[in-house]
């Protein structure tokens, strides 16, 4: 999962933004909200799997 | 520097339709190949990599490559989403991997794929783009 959320933050911030830097900021909120979002969803499913 | 990247960019043979289209072509069958036509080099490294990383994950992973011919709907939607990754679907194809879905790791590989199909269509746009002068 995260090599995922690393590849696609690399390849969403190098289309969307047109400075190294802006991309770099860009590609790190976007991989810690492909994590964040993934173990927050996975914590809200937890009491409905057993 | 900065000199020296506009020169770079001035020379880049981006700005009609003819190149958009051409770059939008290349860049979908291989992975950041329209933007290295256009010479946008870290782009294009930078598609390459995570694209042909994550197909080549899936792979591994034994994920299902869709087959286009299978007359099923939902393998149809599937393909239509690995066809995005260009030459890499039909190289896929070509190991004939008995995909393993029945594992987690098998599931992953399948969403992998589709989603390195996803990506490349995405920077292919990105290429039409470039191509035809609307983004530097």
């Amino acid at each position: 999962m995260t090599l995922f959320a690393a590849a696609a933050s690399a390849v969403l911030a190098f289309q969307s933004r047109p400075t190294n830097r802006e991309r770099l900021i860009y590609a790190l909120k976007a991989f810690v909200m492909f994590v964040g979002g993934a173990i927050l969803i996975a914590w809200l499913l937890f009491p409905i799997s057993r | 520097m900065a000199e020296a990247a506009n020169t770079v960019r001035q020379s880049s043979p981006a700005g009609s339709g003819a190149w958009g289209v051409a770059a939008f072509l290349a860049g979908w069958l291989v992975p950041g190949l329209g933007h290295a036509l256009l010479r946008r080099w870290t782009r294009a490294v930078v598609f390459f990599v995570a694209i042909v990383g994550l197909a080549a994950v899936g792979v591994w992973l034994r994920g299902d490559i869709f087959n286009l011919l299978s007359g099923d709907p939902f393998e149809f939607l599937g393909s239509v989403s690995d066809l995005g990754a260009g030459l890499l679907y039909p190289l896929a194809r070509s190991f004939h991997i008995t995909a393993d879905v029945s594992r987690a790791a098998g599931d992953y590989g399948t969403r992998f794929f589709a989603a390195a199909g996803a990506l490349n269509l995405l920077c292919a746009f990105d290429a039409y783009a470039v191509g035809t002068g609307r983004k530097s």
